[in-house]
């Protein structure tokens, strides 16, 4: 598939996470790119012993994940992008599909994949991911997820999918200010605008949940379910405006209920 | 030569300038199923529109005050065949006429024992032959003499109890509407059970024990366009198909031509593309339900995994190879003719008895 870069956006660093990072990156085919996106200055003692694979992009200016992703984003020529985590893999069958759906669906703005998730821990099998889409129940049209159905339902993942990047400026990127549910936001930003997102019914990634320091157990630490709850709210509020319009910073602050 | 000789040598000569005009004509009876589809009944009208496009005087013959017939589910053009209800009217028929009975229709053969024309049974399923002739009858006393069949295996069975019935096998095939594309296919798993009880007894034990695969959904294909069921089969991933009296199996070959993945519950009788000592791998068989629930869930996770092995689609490939819409022609008009042709034969020889007697005298 020509035109197709891997992003993989990193805030930590150490010997382990580089090592899980270059097996994330031997999970790419050797014929696609892969870029890492840091933080502008980052020391570069910090990448010691990474891929000899993978270019670097580090002109962001925060080390959130969705500031990460912009600043690789924005910084891409390629057509087709995905993100790839640092502690994940792609399948041996993602690459082979990802060229398969794109031919025959061009007009569709994100691919999304089946996904297995495993426990970082563990290495045990918890669940499919983003299966929902394939669900007669949750699907208004089997395997699309639109903005209608993302209102009742809202447990996606987005890392492994393959994303227009023409579609994705035209939608804008990921909102640093919403932290837990800037993926769901964009989502719902994204299908809003009429974006076709499609889950290809096959695993083409492995994501890996409850390795300490992630951004998810992070989050899992310091967000209880009241606030996770605003977030979501606070999604299906901002959605309708683009991330170039400047907003009230204390929109985004979650102010805990009183006992 | 008698007033009584000319008139059946005249006769005999109109009969055989029919054969030779293509005016005689072909009767096929059948079975009005009120808009269900059927692979047998699909079968019968492929060649009656076989024959019928290469310009023979082609007639279905039913008993039904309201026909609904098969151009909802098969298709406008077999509507255009005549149809006509032998209870309303009475059929002429003749000796140059040919008439199909399938075998479901004991009484029919009974019936229509002193008729004149050639009458030949369509064998697609012993078991009915089984069940419908009476205790005390055979095909004999009907005087059903030959047969075509769409298995070698149905014929088999016949002839160890009716040895004497000819029996002629008709390929089916497997329409051209059947086919797969390079589409990616989606995950959705077809159901075609004849009995609609069954589909809960696959659906719902499936979710109760993998509910990991809620996410699966299931489509029941019934009363669909053969259009409708050619792009389900083509779409969709998984096709379950159980018909526990099936003679042939139909659906089944049409969902592995349509290179949708195949679960088939092995049927009561021996599928003619199944009679080996060993069950072919272009499909994955099973015996019950409780096996099937687990071999659903283990070929979703090969589907979506894309470890299906490749045997399913090479074997698929030589079960349908031979089920050409070519070949079912090419058997049907050659066996036509040939019938004919042996018809023609017969009466000259009678005609030519006719004259000798003339001259002895």
């Amino acid at each position: 598939m020509e035109n197709l870069v891997v992003i993989i956006p990193m805030h930590e660093f150490g010997k382990e996470n580089i090592e899980l990072l270059n097996k994330a990156v031997d999970s790419v085919p050797s014929d696609v790119n892969v870029v890492l996106s840091v933080k502008k200055g980052v020391d570069g003692r910090k990448l010691k012993g990474i891929s000899d694979r993978l270019g670097v992009i580090s002109e962001s200016d925060g080390d959130s994940f969705a500031e990460l992703v912009n600043a690789a984003v924005d910084k891409i020529e390629e057509k087709w992008f995905s993100i790839l985590e640092f502690d994940d893999t792609y399948t041996n069958i993602w690459y082979n599909n990802a060229k398969k759906y794109v031919e025959f669906m061009p007009d569709t703005s994100v691919f999304m994949f089946l996904e297995d998730i495993t426990d970082f821990n563990s290495g045990k099998y918890v669940d499919f991911g983003n299966q929902a889409a394939w669900a007669s129940s949750f699907s208004n049209e089997l395997g699309y997820i639109d903005n209608e159905c993302l209102q009742n339902y809202f447990d996606f993942y987005l890392t492994g999918s393959i994303f227009n990047t023409v579609d994705w400026r035209t939608i804008g990127g990921l909102k640093p200010q919403i932290k837990v549910t800037f993926w769901y936001e964009w989502l719902l930003r994204a299908t809003n605008k009429g974006k076709k997102v499609f889950v290809i019914p096959k695993v083409g990634y492995n994501h890996s949940l409850g390795r300490k320091d992630s951004l998810t157990e992070v989050y899992k630490r310091e967000v209880d379910n009241d606030e996770t709850q605003w977030l979501f709210d606070l999604a299906k509020r901002e959605y309708f405006f683009d991330p170039s319009v400047e907003r009230d910073p204390s929109k985004f602050e979650y102010k805990k209920k009183e006992e | 030569m008698s007033e009584k000789d000319t008139k059946i040598l005249e006769n005999i000569q109109k009969e055989i300038s029919r054969i030779d005009k293509k005016e005689n004509k072909i009767y096929f009876f059948v079975l009005d199923t009120k808009g269900v589809p059927s692979g047998s009944l699909e079968y019968i009208y492929n060649l009656a529109l076989i024959l019928k496009n290469e310009g023979y005087d082609v007639t279905m013959l039913h008993t039904e005050e309201e026909f609904v017939g098969v151009g909802a589910w098969l298709g406008e053009e077999y509507t255009s065949l005549p149809h006509f209800n032998v209870n309303s009217e009475e059929i002429g028929t003749s000796p140059s006429d040919v008439l199909f009975i399938p075998e479901i229709f004991s009484q029919v053969m009974n019936q229509t024992k002193n008729l004149p024309c050639k009458r030949i049974a369509i064998l697609q399923n012993y078991d009915y032959v089984v069940e419908q002739m009476p205790y005390a009858a055979q095909w004999g006393d009907f005087s059903i003499m030959e047969a075509i069949t769409n298995s070698d295996y149905q014929a088999a069975e016949l002839n160890e109890s009716f040895p004497y019935v000819k029996i002629k096998k008709i390929r089916p095939s497997i329409s051209k509407i059947f086919g797969n594309t390079n589409a990616p296919k989606k995950m959705v798993v077809n159901v075609i059970c004849k009995d609609q009880s069954d589909i809960k007894k696959i659906v719902k034990p499936f979710y109760w024990k993998y509910p990991f695969f809620k996410w699966v959904s299931f489509k029941e294909l019934r009363n669909l366009s053969k259009e409708e069921f050619a792009k389900e089969l083509r779409e969709n991933a998984l096709t379950i198909v159980v018909d526990d009296t099936a003679s042939f199996m139909y659906s089944a070959l049409e969902a592995m031509k349509s290179g949708s993945i195949t679960m088939v519950k092995v049927p009561n009788t021996t599928l003619d593309w199944a009679n080996g000592e060993e069950l072919p791998n272009c499909c994955v068989w099973f015996n019950d339900y409780d096996t099937l629930h687990k071999q659903i869930a283990s070929v979703v996770r090969s589907w979506i995994t894309d470890k299906i092995p490749t045997v399913l689609e090479e074997e698929t490939k030589k079960v349908t190879e031979e089920m050409t819409e070519d070949n079912t022609k090419a058997d049907i008009l050659n066996y036509v003719g040939e019938v004919l042709a042996k018809r023609k034969k017969e009466m000259e020889e009678l005609a030519l008895q006719i004259k000798s007697k003339k001259e002895e005298e």
